[in-house]
């Protein structure tokens, strides 16, 4: 595959094929490193519950922590939403892309929302043992992630919304957020499945 | 998008208000009392932090706080903050003007090459006095200047501040400076993160040192769990330097994967990829794959200290050993990315001063993408003696003795390329010489390291010690001083003094291995790292290798009475083209035009063709190469 600069560029000195590529590029490698920064709770996870030190991976003796499965669910549904009309904005007219990004930034700030509340009526808190560390470490710093993209999102919400914005740059961001968010999602159904149904 | 345009001469005093560093330094000051009073605030009530002399949660408000007022008075928040007002994207800022460009945000990617070079290399003549601290206190076998405590967080800030300082040591100054021009492009992919990744290392630097009025660290640089858990506050500065480290190495990484990637000049083809830059995207693939997950383990130790988690307490089900799998998942590729760049610039100087094509390009290329990817199969040797399962241990020395065999076809590149070449011995190639010297003994003597019997008897010792440190001075602080003097005089415009330039090396040289050589024999007379009484009898053997200390000491010393003195006193020019060298980066003006170059090269052959009969120019720079866009 030739990814050298068009010969036709040559004088741009910000050529907006370049740009989109950019930003194409650059998203799939942010998504990467995500992916191994989460990768780290995923092995905290299958370590520490392997290891059950002091029988202690589900928490003290007299109170196993378990987080309430519905906030589970709606955070996962508004993730997995979210993901899925960002990145499906790049099959429909860009006409639409307003639209999408409106929604997939709604259903991500809906999730953040969501955990916070999950957060605030718990049951149970980071000092109940190993399960307890990992639940609140993966899903806060999920969060957190998840907030970053939305500022990602409102971003695109101006670009594609701006008279005079390049096409082919409006496209890649929409391109790149839509990816990004996807492999969140990915990271997201895992988190799930360990934390909700496997434990 | 647009550039910006030139601002209008303003006074000094002028240019002084505004965002830069003097600003970032002021909120950020600033920025760590308010976010130490706000983490004050959040901590009452709780009942962990009660009878205890330190807030954790406070101490990290104020460097999380410290560190926004940093780049808020830099001015990093400006763009963010009109972007999501709907302001148009834009990619350049400040990239014209005064030297006060260099006190603050400039995307230019040659102006944040050279403040890496000097930002780096203050923080690294830092860990280096103390380093020399450690080897005065090792005169005698007993405890004469400092207390235990103290000299656990001077050699833990030595390692430390080496290792962050370190990762930066070429990416951040030659990566950042000459990757785009190399590869024909007029800038990196993402510039304002570029500036971003130089900013958080002085963060970063200052933040680390701060553990000294904390409570010092009690680890060394690799913070093992549970003492990274239990330590005094000055494990929180450790943990928050090394966390903003991490995503400047993150970014350093996306930033020049995705400039080499997608910005290549017409002709710029991946076998004549200058192999510098192979070296760049190697190192590059493994910064953004194995930092996050440092972030990560460093964001569990944040949460043990600050919100009672137990990732790393047994007590509380959780195991030390999960922190020294994550830790060394990332520390065993940070080796790498020591080590890979240094090849890099070996290589690339080897073809210039032999006057002889690289010989096995393809086979160098494939030497450090096999070495890319051996490395995130290793880590666990080095857990062989802390109790892991025995039948994982032939697996990781296997793949531990295989990464040797793609770090084995980096010397055939050499003695391929030297075999009965012209050689001019320049100071440069003096430096590039001395690192095959250095890494071929740094090399064997991990595979003493990589074989469990072997590793038994010497881990924890200062066979270790000496085998790391020939491998990351002896190799990347060598390829890091002959990349200096080799594009100095393009980056700076100025030449180095020679025969000062023969002075540091051979003293640097001689006594590096003088200081280095005898503490593998320390480590095999069982002397341990990390603690700074000895056996009486090794005292003459230590005696010897701190003079040595102190005269490499001595060598750095000349290194920068040569750069004040050529850089402020002589100001002699450099040529354009020193080193009579086919590189791409020798063909544009000195000192580099902002652009780098008035249109978009056009690559016409590779860069090594040394002594080939009529090979072409490596590149089309004239105007008329391409027709202008639109024409």
């Amino acid at each position: 595959m030739d990814t050298t600069m068009s010969p036709s560029t040559v004088d741009d000195v910000d050529e907006p094929d370049v740009l989109a590529r950019n930003i194409r590029v650059g998203s799939r490698i942010w998504a990467a490193s995500q992916a191994f920064f989460f990768l780290a709770f995923f092995f905290a996870f299958l370590y520490l519950r392997a290891l059950n030190t002091n029988g202690l991976w589900r928490g003290w003796p007299h109170h196993h922590p378990s987080p309430s499965l519905a906030f589970g669910v709606a955070i996962l549904l508004c993730v997995l939403g979210s993901a899925a009309v960002a990145r499906g904005a790049v099959l429909v007219a860009p006409e639409m892309w307003r639209v999408t990004t409106w929604a997939a930034l709604v259903l991500a700030l809906a999730a953040v929302g969501l955990q916070s509340a999950q957060f605030s009526s718990l049951g149970f808190g980071p000092t109940d043992a190993a399960y307890a560390s990992v639940f609140v470490g993966w899903s806060g710093l999920f969060a957190l992630f998840l907030l970053g993209t939305s500022y990602w999102l409102v971003t695109v919400i101006g670009d594609v919304t701006r008279v005079g914005s390049l096409p082919e740059v409006r496209a890649a961001m929409v391109d790149g957020a839509g990816f990004v968010l996807l492999v969140l999602a990915g990271i997201e159904i895992a988190a799930f499945i360990l934390l909700y149904v496997v434990k | 998008m647009s550039a910006t345009p030139i601002a209008p001469h303003r006074p000094v005093w002028r240019r002084l208000i505004g965002f830069n560093m003097l600003t970032g330094l002021a909120l950020g000051i600033g920025g760590w009392f308010l976010g130490a009073w706000i983490g004050g605030q959040m901590a009452v009530g709780h009942d962990y932090l009660l009878g205890t002399d330190q807030n954790d949660v406070g101490l990290y408000m104020g460097y999380l706080f410290g560190v926004i007022g940093w780049l808020v008075g830099l001015g990093f928040a400006n763009y963010p903050i009109g972007r999501l007002l709907g302001r148009p994207p834009t990619l350049r800022h400040h990239e014209t003007g005064s030297w006060t460009r260099y006190f603050r945000l400039c995307t230019d990617h040659k102006v944040v090459g050279i403040q890496y070079l000097f930002g780096v290399g203050i923080f690294f003549f830092i860990g280096g006095l103390n380093a020399m601290l450690m080897r005065t206190e090792l005169l005698r076998p007993v405890e004469q200047a400092w207390p235990a405590g103290q000299y656990l967080t001077l050699l833990s800030l030595h390692g430390t501040m080496m290792i962050m300082m370190t990762s930066a040591f070429i990416l951040g100054p030659f990566g950042n400076y000459f990757v785009p021009i190399m590869i024909g492009a007029r800038r990196m992919a993402f510039p304002r993160i570029e500036a971003l990744t130089f900013w958080l290392v002085p963060a970063a630097g200052l933040i680390l040192m701060s553990a000294i009025a904390f409570g010092g660290i009690a680890t060394g640089w690799t913070g093992y769990a549970p003492l990274a858990d239990e330590g005094r506050a000055g494990m929180d500065a450790y943990v928050m330097s090394f966390i903003l480290i991490a995503i400047s190495l993150t970014l350093v990484g996306l930033n020049l994967l995705a400039t080499i990637l997608t910005m290549r000049a017409p002709g710029m083809s991946w076998t004549r990829l200058p192999i510098f830059v192979w070296s760049v995207l190697a190192t590059s693939i493994l910064q953004v794959l194995a930092a996050p997950v440092l972030v990560a383990a460093m964001a569990m130790v944040l949460m043990d200290r600050a919100a009672n988690t137990s990732f790393f307490l047994a007590s509380a089900g959780g195991s030390q050993y999960l922190y020294e799998n994550l830790f060394w998942f990332f520390g065993h590729p940070e080796v790498y990315i020591l080590a890979l760049p240094g090849f890099g610039i070996v290589l690339e100087m080897l073809p210039v001063f032999a006057r002889k094509p690289l010989w096995g390009y393809r086979l160098a290329v494939a030497g450090m993408l096999g070495v890319t990817l051996l490395s995130f199969m290793v880590w666990q040797h080095h857990l062989f003696v802390s109790g892991m399962n025995g039948s994982l241990r032939p697996f990781y020395m296997l793949t531990t003795e295989l990464i040797s065999i793609p770090t084995g076809f980096i010397f055939l590149n050499a003695i391929g390329t030297l075999w009965r070449a012209r050689i001019r011995f320049t100071v440069p190639m003096l430096f590039a010489l001395a690192f095959f010297f250095n890494f071929l003994i740094g090399g064997l003597s991990g595979v003493f390291l990589s074989d469990v019997p072997s590793d038994v008897t010497t881990h924890g010792s200062y066979f270790v010690m000496a085998h790391f440190h020939y491998t990351i001075v002896g190799g990347l602080v060598f390829a890091f001083f002959g990349a200096v003097y080799y594009w100095l005089p393009k980056m700076l415009g100025i030449t180095l003094n020679e025969t000062l330039g023969k002075i540091h090396f051979w003293l640097f040289f001689v006594f590096f291995n003088l200081t280095f050589f005898p503490l593998f024999a320390a480590g095999f007379l069982d002397m341990p790292r990390r603690v700074s009484t000895y056996a009486p009898s090794l005292q003459g053997l230590n005696d010897f290798v701190s003079a040595s200390a102190y005269v490499i000491g001595i060598s750095m010393l000349i290194f920068v009475a040569n750069l004040i003195w050529s850089l402020v006193f002589v100001r002699e020019p450099a040529a354009e083209n020193p080193w009579a060298s086919r590189g791409l980066e020798w063909q544009v003006p000195t000192p580099v035009p902002v652009a780098n170059f008035d249109r978009i090269p056009v690559i016409t052959s590779g860069p090594y063709e040394y002594g080939v009969p009529n090979a072409p120019p490596v590149a089309d720079l004239a105007p008329s190469a391409l027709p202008a866009a639109g024409s």
